[in-house]
């Protein structure tokens, strides 16, 4: 923690070696927080690319109470909802949407970021929230499909149902989400994120 | 309990590397959890896989540095600090440098570049070698030969220094050597490439080249190159903003402190020149007769078809006249010695039939001599001013 406190202060001296390992220490943890929100890895690296690069020019202004890879973690989280809402979801994003907090904590946790600010992942609580309260069968066969990755097949097979049923489920599962979710505030970023 | 806790580690390992799954970080947040001792032993697990990755990690770097290149700099604080331990400078420049070749990242050069134009040019022309040793030579065109192997350095035909690089691992001695205003100096490489260096030019350079991917040197200032071939292992002349890559060729390098002029001239050969801000992806590639001139305030590249004579004679020991380009010479001079020249525009302007060699003789007053004998000209000297009149 000493050592990670020196380099911050290097950094916002204008120190381009401390720069440099800062960035190779923290690129590839934050390239993988981004591509599983984006899911473009190319897309993604440019995010997290361009955030180091508002860090270095920002250097100076950052709070000094904040860690400087906290301020990455939330610059690159803002930076992946605003890519979101230009792009269609992702098979994996529902995945990622209901482990978010786990995922969140993780993150947080480890770059020393006050785990209090619940209105991070309102969203992502809401979404787990809905998929919850999907009828049972239901639930099991969105769960099965598009958080385990299953095929539709497979399903069909676990279940002992017909695979047209599995994707009459898929369906409702969806059209039931989306109005669960229409009150949210962040609805048009919530609907377009769904199938 | 054993294998739950190797488990753990590999599983924060790649959550470091950036590669776990989004299961396998739910599985560490779980873990997590489970006891405040497990926290502690995350912290002390991150500390013990911060290392891998070493290779994947230095290639992030370099395609940053290739995005925002000279957008990241280090900050002018920095620069003063350093500004301050003027004894230390040729050493940590050496150091720096030597941290690049082996790298291969060319902006940390920025700074040691930076640094080293800033610097004071000696009175002689100096050698700083790797291990320390500092060599100053009395000649007023010095010529120091490496030879082949990389073992030994010989200085003006008769003193003779071993190299302190080791010549089997890929990690040569780096020197540096400086050429004060008013010489020049000649220099062979180990691969037999030759190059002359212009008055006020630092050039930094390894003991060998082996077992490196390119053939990487360092100027500040003018230099001339005569590149042995090699077509495995290009020849890469870094500067302040350019890197000029070869295969074997000739070309003139002028690359000045704060950018007052970055330009190269190529007489053989075939030579890429490259902007070091990758940003916007300058790169030419110039043909025989060509030079190349780096217009900062627009910056862009600008080619144009030249007579190579005007900018490569000094290595000879003259600047070539040729009407017309009485500003130019002016110039010229002006940087081999590092004076002052004053002349009104009106007599750079009249008509003159300036033509054949300008000897650049160690002493400035026999050139500002001679160029008044060819122009009708006088001059005198006021207050570190060469001052230029109508006779």
């Amino acid at each position: 923690m000493i050592q990670e406190k020196k380099i911050a202060q290097q950094i916002r001296e204008g120190n381009l070696e401390a720069f440099q390992e800062f960035y190779k220490s923290y690129f590839r943890r934050l390239l993988n927080y981004a591509t599983m929100f984006i899911n473009q890895s190319d897309v993604a690296e440019d995010i997290v690319q361009e955030a180091f690069f508002k860090l270095w020019n920002n250097r100076e202004a950052i709070n000094e109470d904040q860690t400087l890879v906290g301020w990455l973690y939330r610059a690159i989280r803002n930076q992946c909802i605003n890519q979101l809402k230009q792009q269609k979801v992702h098979e994996k994003f529902i995945e990622f949407a209901s482990n978010y907090e786990a995922i969140d904590k993780v993150y947080k946790h480890d770059f020393d970021l006050s785990l209090n600010d619940a209105d991070d992942f309102y969203v992502w609580a809401e979404i787990k929230k809905a998929i919850e309260s999907l009828p049972e069968k239901r639930r099991e066969v969105y769960q099965l499909s598009k958080i385990e990755g299953h095929s539709h097949n497979e399903i069909a097979k676990e279940l002992a149902i017909t695979t047209k049923g599995v994707e009459r489920h898929i369906t409702l599962a969806n059209r039931a989400l989306r109005s669960k979710l229409k009150h949210l505030k962040t609805a048009i970023f919530v609907l377009a994120l769904l199938p | 309990m054993n294998d739950n806790l190797q488990d753990i580690e590999k599983l924060v390992g790649k959550y470091i590397d950036g590669t776990a799954s989004i299961k396998e970080i739910a599985a560490i947040h779980t873990w997590l959890s489970e006891s405040e001792a497990n926290k502690v032993a995350f912290t002390k697990l991150k500390q013990e896989c911060k290392q891998k990755q070493q290779s994947v990690a230095n290639a992030d770097w370099l395609k940053f540095e290739q995005k925002y290149g000279n957008a990241v700099k280090p900050s002018k604080k920095g620069k003063h600090l350093l500004g301050f331990i003027s004894i230390a400078a040729s050493i940590s420049l050496v150091v720096g440098v030597s941290i690049h070749l082996m790298s291969n990242i060319k902006d940390n050069y920025s700074a040691v570049l930076a640094e080293a134009s800033a610097a004071e040019v000696p009175e002689k022309t100096t050698i700083n070698l790797s291990d320390g040793e500092q060599i100053t030579l009395e000649t007023s065109h010095s010529v120091v030969e490496i030879d082949n192997q990389g073992k030994q350095i010989l200085l003006e035909d008769e003193r003779v220094v071993e190299a302190s690089g080791d010549t089997k691992s890929s990690k040569p001695g780096i020197n540096q050597i400086i050429v004060p205003y008013g010489k020049t100096a000649e220099l062979l490489l180990a691969d037999g490439t030759k190059v002359w260096l212009n008055a006020g030019s630092r050039f930094v350079f390894p003991d060998h080249f082996n077992k490196q991917p390119n053939r990487e040197v360092v100027l500040i200032g003018e230099a001339f190159f005569d590149v042995s071939h090699n077509a495995d292992q290009p020849f890469k002349v870094i500067t302040d903003e350019m890197v000029y890559t070869v295969l074997g060729t000739s070309f003139n390098i002028q690359s000045l402190p704060n950018s007052a002029s970055v330009s190269a001239v190529l007489v053989e050969g075939s030579l890429q020149v490259e902007k070091k801000t990758l940003l916007n992806k300058q790169k030419v590639i110039l043909k025989p007769g060509q030079k190349s001139q780096f217009l900062p305030k627009q910056d862009r590249m600008h080619v144009t078809n030249v007579n190579t004579a005007f900018y490569t004679s000094w290595k000879d020991g003259y600047l070539v006249l040729d009407k017309n380009r009485l500003g130019k010479l002016i110039k010229q001079i002006e940087q081999f010695y590092h004076s002052e020249l004053v002349i009104s525009n009106e007599l750079i302007d009249m008509p003159t039939q300036l033509s054949g060699k300008l000897l650049l003789n160690e002493d400035p007053e026999q050139v500002y001599s001679a160029l008044c004998d060819l122009t009708g000209m006088t001059y005198r000297i006021v207050a570190n001013k060469v001052v230029f009149e109508k006779q």
